[in-house]
């Protein structure tokens, strides 16, 4: 244990927080969902990677800074001190990205990663269908070989990001019989062709962020298999790992969110009463001990140790955030129930942020599959059918 | 910043939890039950032996010069096989108490003989508290009004109350204070030993909710009902996954409270408050958790099960419940009111 940090750390922090003061644009910018806003992010985007801040946990070699994870960690809170844009191309550079070190040709690695970091290309993930949630090995969106490559037939939803993708990070069946975990392969799937149909969907939170699409024969060339043919699920898992372990979980996000409820409480009627005072005050437990988990989860060595901490990061932040975004509701009243929330704080964002983060229970693995990977693989307790 | 375990830590985990084992199996700590939980000298030598006493005690004094995160480590081992002996009051508060106070002929005197297991002082921090092993202590460390009292046992007297947990052996304790002279302690000083009080305690309770949870899983294995283990229902898996969460949460939030006290008093006094009440809470549940997973055979005395279901609820409200240390987080964030 050892919680100061070091003079290159110190350092690091005043340069990202220099950089940061001079380049973070002073109006927030346009909504992510909108042509426009992609745009916008996309411009900023090219600011942070011209800057060597796109990616700082890539390694150097794949054009990231290759930076360790307390680094990371100053970086992201600096990024929220600085109440810095969304990031864009998320999945890419938390998911699909490492996947393709983990698992890609070096044609691939060559082909994929530098437009991840440029935002050339923005990266949508192709898991959910359908008929197939947490029961994910299921899925029946198929590939068939064709000539030098397949034909992608079927549908995948829930797809964030979809309208503005240019690829996908797709899980599909290349074969049939035998155990159905088997017969999954993972493609990086063109989407700008013919076959490919998206039709956005409107969420709880207003936006259109998600969509659905549908292939119908969509080319895919042999050369943009991940990893090997019917070997798609091992990559899925590998992926889904990192998912967890970044998520959009930020404990500088949190903790900045219990300081607004913190002044909100202070300035408001409602804000004196103990009952709600007593509420917070726990909120406040909870992020400190939510920081010191993923300060330890930045300092562990052990590969083992992190994947299984990474289950415990998503349950915790997930049900952390829906607290805190209730007791915001319970501190504003009967003005919570407004849908022009632009002075309920949070950034005028209270509504949106409320919202996803109902969601966040249900992405990247229901917050049931983690407890059940948690009591399968941590606890080793028996299966279901055990 | 590193914010894990080092490795000499991780060795230090790994040396108290098998001396604890070897010192304290269950049977041991059901003989203690039987006994009234009188002082095992033997086990209280054997630790001593190991070095364990003197974990916060300076090299000068015959100690391992090591800081508060180490001694949570420790503390989490006691509490994993329900040790007893008021570890957390004498190799602990006591020797924070005489390193608070100035005077030298009270270290020279007490610090080797704690380290080395020699001598045995019991610790009352506030008026009314009871105290662990009092017959057992040649001297009380009482602390007043900003001032340190060593009271000898000619000074007072002790009044045995029966506890649940029958292997915490507490006394009443009734003296004449103003016969003994106070020696004056700085009052953040007296402030970081509380808070050490609280987050030992803390510490022993993560102890207790791991060996609750290792307990249950092993007998969720292998109880069969329906054809199958009860373990593999999803129910209880959910239940016994959410136990894991507050336990492994709890660990981080002590071990950085620890590193504070040490480093940044006022911080730190914030962060062991912090740790009790998510380690009191977390104990709360995991207890619960695992008497229902048990089922009846956890409800008979016969069972071990309930050394570790009292000796929590014990902990959940010694030095400040839950409840407690939230209240102190109102009056930080609210300062007021």
């Amino acid at each position: 244990m050892d919680l100061s940090y070091t003079e290159d750390e110190q350092r690091a922090r005043q340069r990202i927080r220099g950089w940061l003061d001079e380049h973070v644009p002073a109006e927030p910018l346009p909504a992510q969902h909108t042509a426009e806003g992609v745009e916008a992010h996309r411009r900023w985007e090219r600011l942070l990677h011209g800057a060597g801040f796109a990616a700082l946990h890539w390694p150097r070699e794949y054009g990231g800074a290759g930076a360790d994870a307390v680094t990371q960690a100053i970086f992201q809170e600096e990024y929220l001190r600085a109440r810095a844009p969304r990031r864009l191309n998320r999945l890419a550079l938390g998911l699909i990205g490492p996947s393709i070190m983990d698992f890609g040709t070096a044609d691939q690695k060559r082909r994929f990663l530098p437009a991840m970091l440029t935002c050339d290309e923005l990266w949508c993930q192709g898991f959910s269908e359908p008929e197939s949630g947490s029961d994910l090995a299921s899925l029946r969106t198929r590939a068939e070989p064709d000539g030098d490559g397949y034909r992608v037939t079927g549908q995948k939803v829930w797809t964030s990001l979809a309208a503005f993708a240019s690829w996908m990070f797709a899980l599909v069946r290349t074969s049939s019989g035998g155990k159905r975990h088997d017969g999954l392969t993972m493609l990086l799937v063109p989407l700008r062709q013919d076959g490919v149909v998206v039709r956005p969907i409107r969420q709880l939170d207003g936006e259109a962020g998600f969509a659905e699409v549908f292939f119908d024969g969509a080319k895919v060339p042999k050369s943009h298999v991940l990893g090997a043919v019917d070997d798609g699920w091992r990559v899925a898992l590998a992926a889904l790992v990192h998912e967890r372990a970044t998520g959009v979980g930020n404990y500088a996000q949190f903790s900045d969110d219990v300081a607004q409820l913190v002044r909100l409480a202070r300035d408001a009627e409602r804000g004196s009463d103990p009952v709600l005072r007593s509420r917070i005050a726990q909120l406040f437990i909870d992020t400190e001990v939510f920081r010191a988990h993923m300060q330890r989860v930045a300092s562990v060595r052990h590969e083992g140790e992190l994947a299984r901490l990474a289950n415990i990061t998503k349950l915790f932040w997930s049900e952390l955030e829906t607290r805190i975004f209730e007791t915001a509701s319970e501190l504003l009243g009967a003005e919570a129930e407004r849908a022009d929330h632009g002075d309920l704080g949070f950034s005028g964002d209270f509504q949106r942020r409320y919202w996803h983060a109902r969601a966040s229970k249900i992405y990247a693995g229901t917050n049931e599959i983690q407890r059940n990977v948690i009591a399968t693989r941590v606890l080793g307790l028996p299966r279901g059918d055990g | 910043m590193f914010a894990d375990l080092n490795d000499d830590q991780r060795a230090l985990r790994g040396l108290a939890r098998e001396v604890l084992e070897g010192a304290c199996p269950a049977p041991a700590v059901r003989r203690s039950w039987q006994d009234g939980g009188e002082l095992d000298r033997a086990r209280w030598a054997q630790l001593a032996g190991s070095d364990l006493l003197g974990v916060t005690v300076p090299e000068r004094f015959g100690g391992l010069s090591l800081g508060s995160v180490e001694w949570t480590v420790l503390l989490e081992e006691a509490g994993r096989v329900v040790l007893p002996e008021p570890l957390l009051e004498v190799a602990g508060l006591a020797p924070a108490l005489i390193l608070a106070q100035a005077g030298d002929d009270l270290r020279d005197r007490w610090l080797p003989a704690l380290a080395s297991g020699k001598a045995f002082v019991a610790v009352q921090l506030r008026p009314g508290d009871l105290v662990a092993h009092l017959d057992s202590a040649q001297a009380v460390l009482v602390v007043r009004d900003d001032a340190l009292r060593v009271l000898e046992p000619a000074d007072l007297t002790a009044t045995r109350v029966p506890t649940v947990d029958r292997s915490r052996r507490l006394f009443r304790l009734d003296a004449d204070l103003t016969a003994v002279a106070p020696r004056p302690v700085p009052r953040d000083r007296l402030r970081r030993v509380a808070a050490l009080a609280a987050l030992g305690t803390a510490a022993m309770l993560v102890g207790v909710s791991a060996a609750l949870l290792d307990r249950t899983v092993r007998h969720v294995s292998q109880r069969r009902q329906f054809g199958r283990a009860v373990g593999s229902f999803q129910a209880i898996q959910h239940a016994l996954a959410n136990c894991h969460v507050l336990v492994e949460m709890c660990r981080p939030t002590v071990w950085q409270a620890g590193y504070l006290l040490d480093h940044n008093v006022d911080a730190g006094l914030a962060a062991a408050g912090v740790a009790k009440a998510y380690a009191s809470a977390a104990a709360s549940h995991v207890n619960d958790v695992a008497l229902q997973c048990h089922g009846g055979i956890g409800f008979a005395w016969e069972h071990d099960l309930h050394l570790w279901l009292k000796r929590g609820k014990s902990l959940e409200r010694a030095y400040g419940s839950a409840d407690d240390h939230r209240r102190q987080v109102v009056t930080r964030l609210f300062p007021d009111e």
